[in-house]
């Protein structure tokens, strides 16, 4: 089989990896941005990549593992967001009130639990596709999941979890 | 209800919303996000990359920094006042390893080790990691600002960047 075009894969999936990188990071700039920089990387060495079984797996793996840009601006960003009292409403995918609530949840997660949630819940990946994505253990994956769905579940207050406690 | 069915009773909730909230993510990126825009930007940073550099041979009478059009200068000139300013921020941090302090509180960014076999004295210095970000943030800037990128994330990174340094500047700070 053919190895498949740069622009006909980066078109299927630019958009997936922009969406899940809001997902984590609430700021749409900053997740085009690291996007852009995935994809660039992809891009140079398309001949490479794109002959790899996975290379949708490649690029979420890159995407989250840029270098540590991934951290420091998750980190900055949950900082702008408790520093400041200038919120950026247009700078995001607009989902419904419901759905909202529930990715600025995620995004309390530490960032190993919130990046195995969106894995999960936005990429339908499995565990064993998670832990390949992530270059982490499939056990903790499994706990990573386990731990950010209890913790969800407090501060969703779903049920009577968060009553409970 | 024991305490079991309650956590299941949470969990089963809270897997119908993850798995709500994921989809209308999808759904929105789907709809939301343009690629061909990014695309054309991919396309050209790569394209830049790859071409040789540009030939300078400038006239012996003519500064190079004249050859330059204005916004490249003015990137010229953004880039060595940010690397001044790290400098002086390196300067500061260096000079504290070498103040001989209190002896019950070194300095809290520096570490300076004595060899007693040889009369020599050997600073180890290590930068505060808000330096570090600053760095990082200053080759961001100075990357958009040298491909002419005068978009909001510029903005973003001029405003991280001044965040990152005044941490780094008080960080550094006796």
């Amino acid at each position: 089989m053919g190895q498949e075009p740069f622009d006909t894969f980066y078109l299927r999936e630019y958009p997936k990896v922009v969406g899940l990188l809001q997902g984590l990071l609430r700021s749409r700039l900053v997740a085009e941005e690291l996007a852009q920089e995935t994809f660039l990387v992809a891009y140079r060495d398309w001949a490479r990549v794109g002959g790899l079984d996975n290379p949708r797996a490649w690029v979420r793996k890159v995407a989250l593992n840029q270098r540590g840009s991934f951290l420091r601006a998750y980190l900055r960003q949950q900082a702008r967001e408790r520093d400041s009292a200038v919120q950026y409403e247009d700078d995001t995918i607009k989902l419904a009130d419901d759905h909202a609530e529930v990715w600025e949840a995620i995004r309390t997660l530490p960032p190993g639990e919130a990046q195995a949630i969106a894995l999960h819940y936005y990429e339908d990946y499995s565990i064993a596709q998670i832990a390949a994505a992530l270059g982490r253990a499939p056990g903790t994956i499994k706990a990573q999941l386990h731990q950010g769905r209890r913790k969800l579940a407090r501060l969703l207050d779903t049920g009577s979890e968060g009553r409970s406690t | 209800m024991n305490r079991d069915d309650r956590l299941q009773a949470a969990d089963s909730a809270v897997e119908d919303r993850l798995r709500a909230a994921g989809n209308a993510l999808r759904e929105g990126s789907a709809t939301q996000v343009d690629a061909a825009g990014p695309l054309r930007q991919i396309l050209q940073r790569a394209e830049a990359t790859r071409e040789p550099a540009v030939p300078l041979t400038p006239s012996p009478l003519r500064p190079a920094a004249s050859l330059l059009p204005p916004a490249q200068r003015l990137a010229l000139a953004v880039n060595l006042l940010l690397v001044l300013a790290l400098g002086v921020a390196l300067v500061v941090v260096v000079r504290q390893g070498g103040d001989p302090g209190p002896p019950a509180s070194p300095a809290p960014t520096a570490a300076t080790v004595t060899s007693t076999t040889k009369a020599e004295v050997r600073t180890v210095t290590s930068v505060p990691e808000a330096c570090l970000d600053a760095a990082e943030l200053a080759d961001d800037v100075i990357s958009r600002l040298n491909r002419n990128v005068r978009d909001e994330r510029l903005f973003l990174a001029l405003r991280d960047y001044t965040i990152a340094s005044q941490a780094c500047r008080r960080a550094a700070s006796p």
